[in-house]
């Protein structure tokens, strides 16, 4: 019963997919559109499977560099989360530099991290770590400060140890805020590795684009960027399919 | 509360300044790729006309951008109130369009339309557009139902209610929608500049592969500079928002 509906949605999406691209197909021969505005489904499939290992291999490398990034950011993020839950000397100091952080556009440091860190993988995991490091903190420490003065009271009554105030209800009540930060840094690690790879490798999905557009291979560089797409709203889904798996309880949405 | 709050972060900076001067002028020599805040001050002096330039024309296609951007936003997010069936069917297209990463739209911009401004300020309208059309949605659905009773029991037309009612509502959910869009207007414009030949993005690129290290710092820190203050102005805005609607609203 509970799967019919969520069924009946994904099969009304892949219904919408289908039926854009047949569109998109039918407008781009019809007009013949030139590949350089936008190529032609078919062709961005025929590029996809006649390059489908380089393009496989583009993927790995930055479905890697993003999933190292996104991990090491989160348990750094999340880490500091905790230090500023126990500690509110160093929470107002800290937090309102991270809430600032959260919205600096980092990815115009990639130039800056690739002349510190070099060419090479480093920078660009670096640059996903960034980019998952500061909704994390930010989303975490307000998350452990969500839970009532109400609750925190009873459990002091209680006489509660640290520890289970933590496991019980601060840990609980942080979950919907950092499910909120994974959600938007999943694929914004992947946006960042691409970035990144940009300024500090010849390999990877970021650098296949551009390196497809400067061939003028357009229907191979849409082959790369609907990959990379289609890897960020993977992301996407990753992170909402484990949200609902975690927070079985209901959330009031902030 | 809040003046002490700023004292003690404006300590923070300052002494963080003093520190990386210190270290970096110790051990220089090793990390030329760190050099110390002095440096990057006089390079900035050096070639303030050219970052002036780069300045100016990145932050005209942020604002362009984010004018555009948000506008739009507002405007799908009001036709999805209004339609809600309208919602139905292209909430997920908004959300997939949302989800082609920014730097793979750049370059298909750049061939679009070449080198100039039009792409990065398309990038930067992008950008502002998903966080207002999410926030705009939500804030529409936030008027209480009882003053939308009240409007429908008088008979009002349905522009008046949005206007009267849910564009009120609305307001602090915007406030927050612009805090996140005017930095993403900076990051998106210096994104579409990235492949360009003029902007900040430009300056960023150039300075990395000529090695101009103290250039690439101070272009950094303009950049990071011009971002935080579009944040901290809407952050003020919603400052002074949150205290009228808290003096504003007994219910």
């Amino acid at each position: 019963m509970t799967l019919i509906r969520p069924l009946a949605y994904v099969i009304r999406d892949a219904g919408a997919i289908i039926v854009f691209v047949i569109v998109w197909q039918l407008v781009t021969v019809v007009f013949s559109v030139p590949a350089f505005l936008v190529p032609a489904p078919s062709a961005i499939a025929e590029a996809l499977v006649a390059n489908v290992g380089r393009v496989g291999a583009a993927l790995g490398q930055t479905g890697a560099e993003a999933a190292l990034g996104f991990v090491g950011g989160n348990l750094l993020g999340l880490a500091l989360a905790l230090i500023f839950a126990r500690s509110r000397a160093l929470e107002r100091v800290g937090l309102p530099v991270a809430i600032a952080l959260r919205s600096v556009p980092l990815i115009a440091i990639a130039p800056l991290l690739t002349i510190i860190l070099g060419f090479g993988p480093t920078t660009i995991i670096v640059m996903a770590v960034l980019i998952s490091f500061f909704p994390a903190l930010v989303g975490g420490a307000s998350g452990l400060r969500a839970p009532s003065a109400e609750a925190l009271d009873l459990m002091r009554v209680l006489d509660a140890p640290e520890r289970v105030r933590y496991a019980r209800l601060r840990i609980p009540a942080a979950l919907p805020f950092v499910f909120a930060a994974f959600k938007v840094t999943a694929p914004a690690s992947v946006l960042a590795a691409m970035v990144a790879e940009w300024t500090a490798a010849n390999s990877g999905l970021g650098y296949l684009i551009i390196d497809a557009g400067e061939q003028y291979r357009f229907p191979l560089m849409w082959a790369g960027i609907v990959t990379a797409t289609m890897l960020a709203v993977a992301a996407f889904i990753a992170a909402s399919v484990v949200e609902r798996r975690v927070i079985s309880w209901p959330v009031e949405s902030a | 509360m809040r003046r002490r709050s700023v004292i003690e972060t404006a300590v923070a900076l300052v002494a963080l300044v003093v520190v990386w001067e210190v270290v970096a002028r110790l051990v220089g020599a090793r990390f030329p790729v760190v050099p110390p805040p002095s440096e990057i001050a006089a390079a900035t002096a050096r070639s303030a006309y050219p970052i002036w330039l780069n300045l100016r024309l990145t932050l005209i296609e942020a604002s362009i951008g984010l004018v555009a951007g948000s506008a739009l936003g507002l405007l799908l997010a009001a036709a999805f109130v209004v339609w809600p069936r309208a919602e139905a069917s292209l909430y997920n297209l908004v959300v997939t369009i949302h989800s082609i990463p920014l730097v793979a739209v750049a370059p298909i911009l750049l061939i679009w339309f070449g080198v100039g401004i039009t792409a990065p300020t398309i990038v930067a309208a992008l950008a502002c557009f998903f966080p207002m059309v999410v926030s705009a949605t939500r804030g529409f659905r936030a008027a209480s139902q009882s003053s939308l009773d009240l409007m429908r029991v008088l008979d009002a037309p349905s522009a008046q209610s949005f206007l009267r009612v849910r564009l009120p509502a609305s307001l602090p959910f915007l406030i927050a929608a612009l805090k996140i869009a005017a930095p993403a207007a900076v990051l998106g414009a210096t994104v579409g500049e990235w492949l360009g030949t003029a902007g900040i993005g430009y300056l960023l690129f150039s300075s990395m592969a000529n090695f101009q290290v103290a250039l690439l710092w101070a272009t950094m820190l303009i950049a990071a500079s011009v971002a935080a203050i579009g944040y901290l102005a809407f952050a003020g805005v919603e400052h002074v928002l949150v205290d009228w609607h808290a003096h504003g609203s007994e219910a």
